[in-house]
């Protein structure tokens, strides 16, 4: 009776914990995170074993110190380009706005079509909700309300989102138009080079002409929702036929749009007819992953100061040191650090040694924490890259870590999905890569390695070549907030 | 008598986690995937020998030791290790599992199980967070992917078992672990 009791608890917990551990739920592992503890005083005892490795850690940590300057100054020259791109190419676009520069903080996990966004600056102080928001010369969405509860962090309502509505009229680009578009696209250019506003947006023959070919664009058109390609949806069109064209923002008609000299003129994206007779949107920028920084467009009698500094969140207090315990056993590619939640760890949050993105902590206990670094497989990251000699900063959109590459060693194999680049005449590009915005905790612009770009479309597997021996590093430092606001609010009752 | 026991436990969670450790600095060291999980090699040489009753024990104890040198979640540790010491339990009532050659080989195969059931755990992981960041689930790697890249460790492992077991179960403090009597009679008694 015994011994078929102890069976069948030894039955119970194996079923349940294999359960568990398929379906995670986050009490149950907040408990074991708990009563699994005493396991940081195991880590501990480890401390002679470190020092085997003690002369290959030296000797990456000296190479990240002779790299730190580099990746420094490569993230600040990617964050000027980056900030540079967000505004309109348009001198028509520029004039008689003002601009405030944001940051995208994180996607919302429920709600695809919302962008948190940090503003420059300390607040959000002459901002309101129905601002337009643009990247370049495309239009993205409306601010849709002001985070009261932090400061300078917006909410952004996507123009993909379904509620969404925004007047537009169609701008046909004629031919000789098309062919310096075509020839500016060669170039190496910047992405929305082209002059949508010079290009007829005041009162020139082709807006007169177009003048009344006017739709209604927002949400996602219904043959794209389940697929890669996104497309916008179109209706209420004033005529049955659209011509190839661009959609611009006019919400002059309308008498609920506060912002519609603002948003005049902007960009929505490219009249196109699906094999089933309607008409969609191709956006111009990649709003699925693709969009790390936006620029909030605001009248130019705002009452907002001017020139505020943006957030550097590398500056900030908000790290705190971690030393490794162990390198991680088995088929996974990490580490476990002396930093738990009572340290300030949490969950998805960067370590980092100087610029560089090592890896990011995936559990937390109380005492300590696992992070898995950039060779593990199985990580998603936004990120971005920047070839040596451009100043055109490519949004690559999500990264997969597919793990440590098999062909060249010390090369980490990333699966990246590509809608091809344009403007650029080789195969391949050699670029420097660098994260990308929206994950919160993790800083944008922390530099992950180089590779080799194709400018094709396609899924393609990249080698990228962090040029450390990352598994041999003993410390790093820990993101432990986003901002000291969020302190505020989680010590709030 | 209460200490000792205690003592014995504490020991056996220093040796696995050392182990563990080890096996991770090895890995770091060694060219290719050909690095053994020291851990599982004591692992398996306990729970070839233990007594059954401590059996539950000395998974709790290596899932602990395991969760202190690895990424993978506690609960899966636990599990993998509830499985090991199970499915020797098992086996040794009707076979000879004491012996170098049968223990290297299901040591082979438990160490691959084991593979593959964190492979599926980390499948299972990554593909709701690729389901969550709306991108497509079948990026993940296949589960036999990794199990095939983990041959080569699981092979060295079973050869350090083959070759060293009997040394494993005899470090300092493990001996109380180890049943007194010989597998068949230990076999005929259930």
């Amino acid at each position: 009776m015994r011994r078929s009791t102890s069976r069948s608890l030894f039955a119970v917990a194996l079923i349940a914990s294999s359960l568990l551990a398929l379906r995670p739920n986050a009490r149950v592992d907040r408990a074991v995170a708990l009563l699994f503890s005493p396991s940081r005083l195991l880590g501990e005892s480890c401390a002679p074993l470190r020092w085997l490795s003690s002369r290959s850690a030296r000797s990456v940590q000296a190479q990240l110190v002779e790299r730190e300057a580099d990746e420094r100054a490569a993230r600040m020259r990617l964050h000027e380009l980056q900030r540079e791109a967000t505004l309109p190419a348009s001198a028509n676009l520029r004039a008689g706005r003002r601009f405030v520069h944001a940051e995208v903080i994180e996607r919302s996990s429920e709600q695809f079509d919302a962008l948190v966004a940090r503003v420059d600056g300390a607040d959000a102080s002459g901002l309101a909700p129905g601002m337009p928001v643009v990247h370049g010369d495309h239009y993205v969405g409306r601010v849709a309300e002001l985070d009261a509860e932090r400061p300078g962090f917006v909410r952004i309502e996507l123009v993909t989102s379904r509620d969404f509505a925004v007047g537009a009229r169609a701008e046909v680009v004629p031919d000789a138009l098309a062919a310096r578009n075509a020839g500016a696209a060669a170039a190496p250019a910047k992405e929305g080079a082209s002059d949508p506003a010079a290009e007829g947006g005041g009162k020139d023959a082709s807006v007169a002409a177009n003048e009344a070919l006017r739709f209604v664009v927002g949400g996602l058109a219904a043959h794209t929702r389940a697929s890669d390609d996104l497309h916008l949806a179109l209706s209420s069109p004033s005529r049955r036929d659209l011509p190839a064209a661009w959609a611009l923002v006019d919400e002059s008609l309308s008498e609920l749009a506060p912002y519609s000299l603002e948003s005049f003129g902007f960009r929505l994206g490219r009249i196109e007819a699906t094999p089933r007779g309607e008409y969609v949107l191709a956006p111009g920028v990649e709003l699925r992953s693709g969009l790390f920084r936006v620029a909030i467009v605001l009248p130019m009698s705002s009452s907002r100061p001017e020139g505020l500094a943006p957030v550097e969140p590398l500056f900030d207090s908000n790290w705190a040191a971690a030393r490794v315990l162990t390198r991680s056993v088995g088929r996974r590619e990490g580490f476990t650090i002396a930093l738990g939640t009572l340290g300030g760890a949490r969950e998805g949050a960067a370590l980092v040694a100087g610029a560089r993105l090592i890896g990011r902590v995936e559990k937390c206990g109380p005492l300590a924490s696992s992070v898995s670094t950039l060779g593990d497989p199985g990580w998603i990251l936004p990120a971005v890259a920047l070839a040596p000699q451009s100043d055109r900063p490519i949004a690559l959109g999500v990264l997969f870590g597919v793990g440590r590459s098999p062909a060249r060693a010390g090369r980490i194999a990333v699966r990246w999905r590509s809608s091809g680049l344009e403007g650029f005449d080789v195969d391949e590009l050699g670029v420097s890569v660098f994260t990308g915005s929206g994950q919160p905790g993790i800083p944008s612009g922390l530099w992950l390695g180089e590779t080799r770009l194709p400018t094709t479309p396609g899924v393609h597997v990249l080698e990228l070549d962090p040029g450390a021996r990352l598994p041999a590093l003993q410390r790093g430092f820990v993101r432990t907030r986003e901002s000291a606001d969020e302190l505020t609010r989680e010590r709030a009752p | 008598m209460r200490l000792r026991g205690a003592f014995v436990w504490v020991l056996l969670g220093l040796w696995a986690t050392w182990l563990f450790a080890l096996s991770a600095e090895l890995a770091l060291a060694l060219p290719g995937r050909w690095a053994p999980d020291l851990g599982w090699a004591l692992l398996a040489s306990l729970a070839a020998h233990a007594r059954t009753r401590v059996l539950p024990i000395v998974a709790v104890v290596f899932a602990l030791a395991r969760s202190a040198t690895s990424i993978d979640a506690p609960l899966a540790n636990l599990a993998a290790c509830l499985a090991f010491v199970g499915a020797f339990r098992m086996l040794r009532v009707v076979l000879d599992i004491a012996q170098p050659s049968p223990l290297a080989v299901l040591t082979l195969g438990a160490t691959l199980a084991c593979e593959a059931w964190y492979a599926l755990v980390r499948q299972t992981q990554v593909e709701a967070a690729l389901t969550r960041a709306a991108l497509n689930a079948s990026a993940s790697q296949p589960v036999w992917e990794s199990v095939l890249a983990a041959g080569a460790g699981a092979l060295s492992t079973a050869v350090v078992v083959w070759l060293a077991a009997p040394a494993l179960r005899r470090l300092p403090g493990l001996s109380d672990l180890e049943r007194k009597r010989s597998w068949p009679a230990a076999a005929s008694s259930r």
